[in-house]
């Protein structure tokens, strides 16, 4: 299986000195910049119908990514991917979330859905299809009965209008922990039932649904039939792999929350150099300039990002919450900095801000990702769990 | 350690009276007043659960697909509860509420509708320089308000202050002199033609009757700002654009266009000249309330997510969370603190700025006589005076000051800042708790989130407040928020009114009084330009 593992969300842990791994980046650095003119030319021009759910929109912006193959992009280019690493992926994410956070959500839940499948599964799938991964969470209802799993129900963003779903479980409902890591659901299976979430507030690109996927009937089927293919599950290593898609998902969180941050940062910048109350550009008043140096102070601090392999788990949750964090109180300033002209839809401030609400819940809230680190430090489960 | 308490000792408490919410106010404010305010509480509270907090994300949807979307039968809903007159004083037939009754009602309705509540605050901001004009605003539109409520046909006021190019520079008199202002209330023969844009004016699209401020010498703007009552059916006025706003949907934000619009003279309010001094008593009265919006905002969420968490359900594994405890514990800390904040700053300017002047024996006697002579021709000539709207200056000069009221506004800005951003801090840790689940709780909240943003922002935003704040009570200075004694220092602080009292206008019957000190304004401009 072609996951990002542990070693790789670590970073350098192989030993690597940087001038190395910047050579051996080099094309996924090149996708970065593709995203950030793909983000430029096509996504911010878009963002506004993408913060409607404009389906139309979302899937000519979804057509743009399988193009460059952004959205298999850790599969092996004979796999119809890019080939690249998940740190070059966060990259390419962070870029794309500069354009719209929507879409690069998408674009994360497609790559961790790709990187979950079978590869024998995943060479099946139609260019353009678009998969998203749903993370099984906090805040998932799970139906067990005896011992077996029967229903997963939870909101997940990107489920709606999409191909198929992979369900990624942190840890099974069971006992036996390596039982059900992974389950994928084509979209057409009738134990999958969508509705649409009428009332998000952000990240649109990725529009969410209500899902309810029925495990027990799809496994009963896919036994006797693999047409059409659901319910099929990943068995043995899937708690490693889990770790890693779970984590993967996180700092995807992160680096979208940084795209935000930045915009967010870019916009206030500008029209702070523009705007004029007391007779001088509001950048002069203190009061301004104090929310524009907590935004540059927030995005020179990003964490490193090459750890030790010991410490991926724990480096991903804390990076997911400093980063969602700092991009909310961003995107807050920004709007701020924007005064009443920052509450209206068409500047495309406050969405940030929405968007940065948003992704401060995915895929879980921060105070409960707070109690996983403490669980991957202290070995102790959260109490949740 | 995870707690041990019950279902029952989490399940939402009954709602606790004024006098439980407000205990030192209530201490002081005497048992008849605080039935009184629990009353309006009790109406504010049935129409905020019959009509809004049901019907709530229903508008808040089809406003964010079209933004001029505007539900009526809510404004009538409301006005059968004397939620659009309870402000007017009682001479004019209103409920004669102050800053206090604005705070309660508010904070009521704000828990179950913010956008909605806001229709009804931006009506009282629309109110508001009307009540300062005295006795001589009490026989028309005021009057007109509470006889259109009782006919069930009710009428909307707005309030016009913010620019395109001016937002903060219009909500503070030192600012004001350095903005760049764009309207312009040219004098002409009986009144004044205003020209310019108003921008994000809650109820701007809706309202009957709009209180408008601008200069009539854009070159000296804070000497010249004046309010006028402007008639949103008057020719040259019209709607350019509705705003597509991130939350509070139900009140419509417009930005309108003036075009040469005519107002008669007689609809100065205040005397011309005393717009800057009038906004910052404005801002001191209606602060407050905006206080009690964001409160109101913090403990509809609270309450929310408080009461979900107690039913168990979704939320079975969230109740004996210390952390949740720990939580609700501090929305409850904050709600209580940001509520006595808006409660002081009410009380203090009800006093101060207020109501002295309603206890001035001039004022009671004006209300002792009854509507009918006060409408006479004679009395009521009496009363739209220059020297009326002198004495009306006079009486506030005699029973507040400068320094008093930069005290009472520095406090509600304090007020005004804290709460909201109480409310940001309360419905975002609201959504926390909630995350992705999907109850119905979730849709609430956001919206919540996304309405108190907006209190951080308007009524100037918060750091505009806090340097208000600091110079009020760090620095204790003292801003001119009350207007003069004596109209007319400058040329343009003549009001054509005033000029036909001291005989100017007389000089030319044809054009009567008013239009021959317009007269007089042009030459000391040096002619029309
Ligand atoms: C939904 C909505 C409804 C509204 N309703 C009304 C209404 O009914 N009537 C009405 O008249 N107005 C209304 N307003 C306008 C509102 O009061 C203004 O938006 C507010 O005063 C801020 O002005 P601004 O938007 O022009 O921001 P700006 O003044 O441009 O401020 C931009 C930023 O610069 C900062 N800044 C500006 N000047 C200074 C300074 N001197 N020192 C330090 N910092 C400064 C501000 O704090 C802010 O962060 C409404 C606004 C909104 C968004």
């Amino acid at each position: 299986m072609s996951s990002p593992g542990a070693a790789d969300l670590a970073g350098g842990s192989d030993g690597t000195n940087g001038a190395e791994v910047a050579a051996e980046q080099a094309p996924g650095r090149a996708l970065a910049d593709l995203a950030r003119q793909i983000a430029r030319r096509e996504l911010l021009p878009a963002a506004g119908r993408l913060d409607i759910s404009d389906a139309e929109t979302i899937g000519a912006c979804w057509r743009v990514m399988c193009d460059v193959g952004l959205d298999r992009a850790l599969r092996s280019e004979s796999e119809g991917g890019a080939g690249i690493g998940a740190l070059d992926l966060l990259a390419v994410i962070e870029e794309l979330a500069v354009g719209d956070a929507g879409i690069a959500l998408a674009v994360l839940l497609a790559n961790v859905a790709f990187v979950a499948m079978p590869s024998a599964r995943a060479a099946t799938l139609p260019p353009g299809a678009r998969w998203a991964a749903v993370p099984v969470g906090w805040g998932a209802q799970l139906t067990i009965r005896q011992g077996r799993l029967e229903e997963i129900s939870t909101l997940a963003f990107g489920a709606h209008g999409a191909h198929g779903l992979v369900f990624v479980l942190p840890a099974s409902p069971g006992d036996d922990r390596s039982r059900c890591s992974v389950l994928c659901a084509q979209g057409s299976t009738p134990h999958l039932r969508r509705e649409r979430e009428e009332h998000q507030l952000g990240l649109s690109g990725a529009p969410a649904a209500m899902v309810a996927f029925s495990v027990a009937d799809a496994q009963l089927r896919s036994g006797s039939s693999l047409d059409p293919w659901s319910g099929e599950q990943r068995r043995g290593g899937g708690c490693e792999a889990e770790l890693c898609l779970f984590d993967l998902m996180r700092r995807g969180a992160a680096a979208i929350a940084r795209g935000i941050a930045r915009r967010a940062e870019q916009l206030a910048l500008e029209y702070a150099q523009q705007r004029r109350q007391g007779g001088v550009a509001i950048v002069a008043h203190d009061a301004v300039r104090d929310m524009l140096g907590a935004m540059a102070v927030r995005r020179i601090l990003r964490p490193a990002e090459r750890i030790a392999e010991a410490d991926a788990r724990a480096f991903a949750i804390a990076e997911k919450i400093l980063a969602t964090d700092a991009a909310l109180a961003s995107a807050t300033d920004a709007v701020q900095v924007f005064g009443g002209t920052g509450y209206m839809r068409e500047t495309g401030v406050e969405k940030l801000m929405r968007d940065a609400k948003s992704i401060q819940l995915f895929p879980e809230p921060n105070w409960v990702s707070a109690d996983a680190l403490l669980g991957a430090h202290l070995a102790t489960p959260a109490p949740w769990s | 350690m995870p707690a041990t308490t019950t279902a029952a000792s989490c399940a939402g408490p009954p709602q606790p009276t004024l006098a439980q919410r407000f205990p030192r106010f209530s201490a002081d404010a005497g048992s008849s007043r605080l039935r009184q305010l629990e009353r309006l509480r009790e109406r504010a509270r049935r129409f905020a659960q019959q009509h809004a907090r049901g019907r709530a994300l229903e508008i808040d949807r089809r406003a964010r697909e079209d933004p001029r979307f505007f539900d009526w039968e809510l404004v009538r809903a409301g006005a059968s509860e004397g939620l659009l007159s309870f402000l007017i004083p009682k001479q004019a037939g209103g409920g004669g509420g102050l800053a206090t009754e604005a705070a309660i009602v508010m904070e009521e309705l704000c828990a179950a509708c913010p956008g909605i509540a806001l229709i009804f605050g931006a009506h009282a901001l629309g109110i508001s320089p009307l009540l300062l004009g005295g006795p001589s605003q009490w026989d028309g539109v005021l009057a007109q308000l509470v006889a259109s409520e009782a006919q069930e046909r009710p009428m909307l006021m707005a309030c016009a202050i913010t620019e395109p190019e001016a937002g903060t520079d219009v909500e503070d008199p030192d600012l004001l002199a350095r903005g760049r202002i764009t309207t312009h209330a040219r004098p002409v023969p009986g009144g004044y033609r205003l020209t310019g844009t108003k921008r994000f004016i809650s109820n701007g699209s809706v309202a009957r009757w709009i209180t408008i401020l601008m200069p009539t010498d854009p070159r000296n703007p804070a000497q010249t700002w004046t309010c006028f009552l402007l008639d949103t059916r008057s020719e040259g006025f019209s709607i350019a654009r509705v705003e597509s706003k991130m939350g509070q949907r139900a009140c419509p934000a417009a930005e309108l266009s003036l075009q040469e619009v005519f107002v008669p003279a007689e609809r100065v309010v205040g005397r011309p000249g005393d717009g800057a001094a009038a906004t910052m008593i404005v801002l001191a009265c209606s602060r407050p309330p905006v206080a009690a919006i964001a409160t109101g905002i913090a403990s509809g969420a609270y309450e929310r997510v408080r009461d979900w968490i107690a039913s168990g359900g979704q939320a079975a594994d969230l109740r004996n969370r210390q952390h949740v405890q720990l939580q609700l514990a501090s929305m409850e800390e904050e709600i209580h603190l940001a509520r006595q904040a808006y409660i002081d700053a009410a009380t203090e300017v009800d006093q101060v700025a207020l109501g002295g002047a309603l206890r001035h024996p001039l004022v009671r006697a004006l209300g002792h006589v009854p509507p009918s002579v006060r409408r006479s021709s004679l009395m009521r000539g009496w009363i739209t005076s220059p020297r009326a709207a002198d004495a009306t200056v006079a009486v506030m000069r005699r029973t507040t000051s400068d320094r008093a009221v930069t005290r009472s506004l520095a406090l509600s800005s304090l007020a005004k800042a804290h709460c909201a951003d109480v409310a940001m801090r309360v419905t975002t840790a609201a959504l926390d708790l909630v995350g992705m689940r999907d109850v119905p709780v979730r849709a609430e909240l956001q919206k919540l989130w996304r309405d108190a943003k907006l209190t951080q922002i308007y009524e100037g935003t918060n750091q505009l407040n806090r340097i208000e704040v600091h110079r009020g009570l760090c620095a204790q200075e003292t801003i001119s928020c009350l207007p003069p004694l004596r109209a007319a220092a400058h040329p343009n602080r003549e009001s054509p009114a005033t000029a036909a009292a001291t005989g100017a206008g007389r000089q030319d019957p044809l054009i009567g009084p008013a239009a021959g000190a317009d007269r007089q304004l042009v030459r000391a401009r040096g002619g029309e330009r």
